[in-house]
């Protein structure tokens, strides 16, 4: 079996594909990446490895059309508030009006996007925007 | 109450592409120009701060003074991202404040040349996945997940407002670039000096949805310089040079006040609030006593959410704000008369004191044809993200 590694350390591939994160004991502010203490209220006891889902809320987006050399464009970029708490910035799909992609629910899907020299997979993710009645918009 | 401040000398050099002249020399003619300006001379100043972003590993204010005068003074290197011109002219108030000097120089310098899109260049990887950064990442994620870049950050600023304003629309985002880029024709020093109409900002390249190229400030070089004075400081000037003396009502520079979604964006809006609230208390002032305002419109979509953040407006009135015409520069209150980031240009370390010297040269009646006529207060806001802000109120 082809060995898989996410492409970030917020992206958990198993035993299903979800977003995980920390959460501050004092606040209960949630975080995606590593950190030193809460950036809200100073504490440093955490919750590790909290599970947050694979649905939530796009908050906003923009459609690129100019990146970086050999970045493929264009490609929709936003950000979706998670329902169990965090924000994840992400590439959205089904969202080439950016504006009406705010405030719709947008779910996590996965895909290959690279091998190394050992071949090993890189997994990363996008968020599939959703029209008003649950469906891809 | 703190020590009053006064500007006394104030010079920017012209914005652009100079491959011709490095940084040093950008930063000593403005230092130089400054200083002339004042009626002052190396010998008389006490302390040196120096913004630049780019260069600032070679100690810029040190080399600067190796080609102007090498005195022996404290000089202070600042970096603040988009604010580090700014930076440095609060360094030099803040070392007058402290007691260590009644003149200062507070100098920004570029020489950023054609550097695109800014992003910081990813380290060579190797072989094989290994993960690396705050994320954890095993390849470059730019593109992949979403978009980090300036454009990406300020365009979903923009539609963030369009969102949540249905009365807003893009066609607000192309009036701004219109307006800021009719501004910069009366301005000599400005990079570009070029009007352009509505349809042209509209139908430029697009960048990032909505912000086309011409909604987008450039990249170039150039610096500009103030020299700072408190009370003992301005009495030993010219008579002539005391006349035109502009007061520092306001030096603030903050950060970034918590937000539940800093990791995921950048916060435009909350860190220029937090500063507009300290500047008017600090200067006494309201935006109702503000003949013209130098904010930091990056991009298009950068100025109709900075109106209300600077209180330029009431919450929610940017778009009849900008229909009503008053950030035009015969409206009720201009704003970016210069051109703006967007057409004078945006040499990072020395925007922020270039929109100072903007507003200096209003406030003494010497802006020539771009002249706000009877203007007696103004206000310059920055903002680098990461995030510093800083506003200046300043009064004669």
């Amino acid at each position: 079996m082809t060995n898989q590694v996410p492409a970030v350390a917020h992206l958990r591939l198993d035993p299903a594909p979800t977003i995980v994160g920390s959460r501050c004991g004092s606040c209960g502010a949630t975080y995606l990446l590593r950190r030193s203490a809460c950036a809200s209220c100073g504490g440093d006891d955490f919750a590790a490895g909290v599970d947050l889902g694979t649905t939530g809320v796009v908050t906003t987006a923009t459609v690129v059309h100019r990146g970086m050399p050999g970045v493929p464009t264009p490609f929709t970029s936003g950000v979706v508030a998670l329902d169990a708490g965090g924000f994840v910035r992400c590439t959205l799909t089904d969202a080439e009006d950016p504006v009406a992609a705010v405030g719709r629910r947008a779910v996590l899907e996965t895909g290959v996007v690279g091998t190394d020299a050992a071949g090993t997979e890189a997994v990363a993710f996008t968020f599939r925007v959703q029209d008003i009645e649950g469906a891809p918009a | 109450m703190s020590e009053p401040i006064w500007i006394v000398g104030a010079e920017m050099t012209p914005f652009g592409r100079f491959p011709q002249w490095d940084v040093v020399d950008l930063a000593a003619r403005a230092a130089r120009g400054a200083m002339a300006d004042a009626g002052l001379g190396i010998r008389d100043v006490q302390h040196v701060a120096v913004g630049n972003v780019f260069d600032a590993i070679t100690g810029v204010g040190q080399r600067m003074l190796h080609e102007i005068g090498m005195t022996g003074v404290p000089v202070v290197n600042v970096v603040n991202a988009c604010a580090t011109g700014a930076t440095a002219i609060r360094s030099g108030i803040t070392a007058i404040r402290a007691g260590e000097a009644d003149i200062a120089l507070a100098v920004g310098a570029e020489q950023l040349g054609k550097r695109g899109l800014l992003a910081a260049p990813e380290e060579p990887r190797g072989p094989e996945f290994a993960a690396r950064g705050r994320d954890g990442a095993v390849l470059d994620t730019e593109g992949l997940i979403g978009s980090a870049l300036m454009p990406g950050v300020f365009s979903e600023a923009g539609v963030s407002y369009l969102a949540a304003n249905p009365e807003a629309s893009a066609d607000h985002f192309f009036r701004i670039a219109e307006k800021n880029h009719f501004h910069s024709s009366l301005n000599p020093l400005a990079q570009y000096q070029k009007a352009f109409t509505f349809e042209q900002v509209r139908d430029a390249d697009m960048i990032a949805w909505p912000n086309t190229s011409l909604m987008c400030s450039p990249t170039g070089d150039g610096a500009a310089a103030v020299v700072l004075v408190n009370a003992d400081g301005l009495a030993r000037l010219a008579p002539g040079v005391r006349e035109r003396a502009v007061k520092v009502a306001a030096s603030v520079l903050v950060s970034d006040p918590w937000v539940e979604d800093a990791e995921a964006r950048w916060d435009v809006n909350g860190v220029t609030r937090l500063a507009a609230a300290a500047a008017y208390e600090q200067a006494g002032v309201g935006p109702e006593d503000l003949d013209l305002v130098e904010l930091h419109d990056c991009f298009a979509t950068a100025e109709l959410l900075h109106y209300e953040n600077l209180q330029l407006c009431k919450p929610g009135d940017a778009v009849s704000f900008l229909e009503s015409g008053a950030p035009w520069r015969d409206g009720s209150l201009p704003v970016n008369v210069s051109g703006g980031l967007l057409s004078k240009g945006h040499p990072l370390g020395a925007t922020g004191v270039a929109g100072v010297y903007e507003v200096v040269t209003h406030l003494r009646g010497e802006a020539g044809d771009r002249q706000i006529a009877g203007a007696k207060v103004g206000m310059a806001h920055v903002l680098g993200l990461g995030s510093a802000c800083a506003v200046h109120v300043l009064v004669r």
